[in-house]
């Protein structure tokens, strides 16, 4: 004997809905398997029971009841009451589509959000070879104004006086770790405007070494 | 039933559909036009609030904020569908929100409600008929109400409410594929639960 029929077959069958060929095979089969002759007859039960369900009528008040309700929303309505009416654009799609729709929303606003926290947070400077970069601000605000003779960064020692590893760094692999500015440039003026107690060190002379704790900031 | 003021309808603008011709002249403010919706479909959406609750006063509740949104939202009706798939469309939708997962503890009723001045619709039937019609809608009231929120929709729709496989698609915003599943295993745990009754 073949396999059973499926429930779904088996209900559709009730409410010819099958094709020709679908609806043959499940007679066919249904004259062969007693189980499914069965199955099928509680269903056709099932629905018997339902068609014959009896409807109430609304009770007789009901249209006073909507129309005071009509008459009532005419006066102004709250913001939740009009939000909930917005959300009828749902209409007809699934909780799983609603619930996708407002993941992404909250997903562009938190992206949006953190991307101007991020912007807030940086301090632009530039490199020696002109390419731009970024100081985070909590780095920045943290840093000493303090200038120091020498640094113990990326597992060498950095002196001030000796102007040659600055001018070799980015070669040398240091262009994670120091970032050097002129006093007379834009990305200078800028930091300036967040840190105007840089501008004491300006009369100091030879390059300013400042510590940013995992960085290098030099002044010339 | 609706007190409003009614303005002159511009007849040359109303359509050859009469649904869509409803839903313009209640745009266009005339209170007969919604009476006439109410009048079709009260019961319909009465009915249908009670078989998704499974009590009376949330049903009447229910019945009352979806005829509130019909009245807000008709004049969007654009024709597209016909007018009773698009009211069993925000019913549906509303219930759906209001009800979510909810399973009230369904009342019998037929037995209930009869005490409280509502009458059957069916009113022909003899004692006997009427006492087993009770049974009848006890039982099913249970086991539907045993149902997933999602098969218990496809299945009032089809067999209580006798919406076409296409109407149900409609209306729950589903393929046609979906809704002959959600009848099928509707039915299959409608069947299990009511062989399993005493």
């Amino acid at each position: 004997m073949t396999s059973h029929v499926n429930t779904e077959l088996l209900s559709a069958y009730l409410d010819e809905e099958l094709t020709d060929r679908e609806n043959e095979k499940v007679e066919e089969h249904l004259e062969a398997c007693e189980a499914c002759t069965a199955r099928l007859d509680g269903m056709r039960k099932v629905v018997s029971h339902m068609r014959h369900f009896e409807r109430m009528a609304p009770p007789s008040t009901l249209d006073q009841m909507v129309a005071r309700r009509i008459a009532l929303a005419g006066e102004p309505r709250s913001l939740l009451d009009r939000l909930e009416d917005q959300l009828t654009i749902f209409q007809g799609q699934s909780y799983t589509f609603m619930m996708f729709c407002v993941i992404i929303a909250l997903s562009v606003i938190t992206f949006m959000f953190a991307h101007t926290l991020q912007e807030q947070r940086n301090i632009p400077v530039v490199f020696e070879d002109g390419s731009p970069a970024f100081v985070q601000k909590e780095s920045a605000e943290d840093f000493s104004v303090e200038p120091v003779e020498s640094v113990e960064m990326a597992g060498r020692t950095l002196e001030r006086r000796d102007a040659g590893w600055a001018e070799r760094g980015i070669d040398e692999g240091l262009r994670d770790t120091v970032l050097s500015l002129d006093w007379d440039t834009r990305a200078m003026a800028d930091l300036l405007v967040e840190h105007p107690e840089l501008e004491e060190l300006r009369q100091l002379e030879g390059p300013v070494m400042i510590n940013l704790g995992d960085r290098v900031l030099l002044l010339r | 039933m609706m007190a409003a003021t009614a303005s002159p309808t511009p007849t040359s603008t109303l359509s050859s559909n009469p649904d869509l011709d409803l839903a313009q002249r209640h745009a266009y403010g005339d209170p007969e036009a919604f009476e006439e919706i109410y009048s079709n479909y009260a019961s319909m959406v009465y009915n249908l609030a009670l078989r998704m609750s499974g009590r009376d006063d949330v049903a009447q509740d229910l019945t009352q904020e979806i005829f509130l949104r019909i009245h807000r939202h008709l004049a969007r009706f654009n024709g597209r569908s016909t007018l009773k798939t698009w009211i069993y469309r925000v019913a549906i939708n509303h219930c759906r929100s209001k009800l979510g997962r909810k399973r009230y503890p369904m009342q019998p009723l037929a037995e209930e409600n009869e005490g409280e001045g509502i009458h059957l619709v069916d009113g022909a039937r003899g004692p006997e008929e009427k006492t087993l019609a009770r049974d009848t809608a006890k039982l099913v009231s249970w086991g539907l109400s045993q149902l997933k929120p999602k098969f218990r929709e496809a299945v009032v729709l089809r067999d209580l409410e006798g919406l076409s496989y296409e109407e149900i698609a409609e209306v729950l915003g589903v393929r046609i594929g979906t809704v002959r599943s959600r009848i099928a295993r509707g039915r299959d745990r409608l069947r299990i639960v009511l062989e399993k009754a005493p």
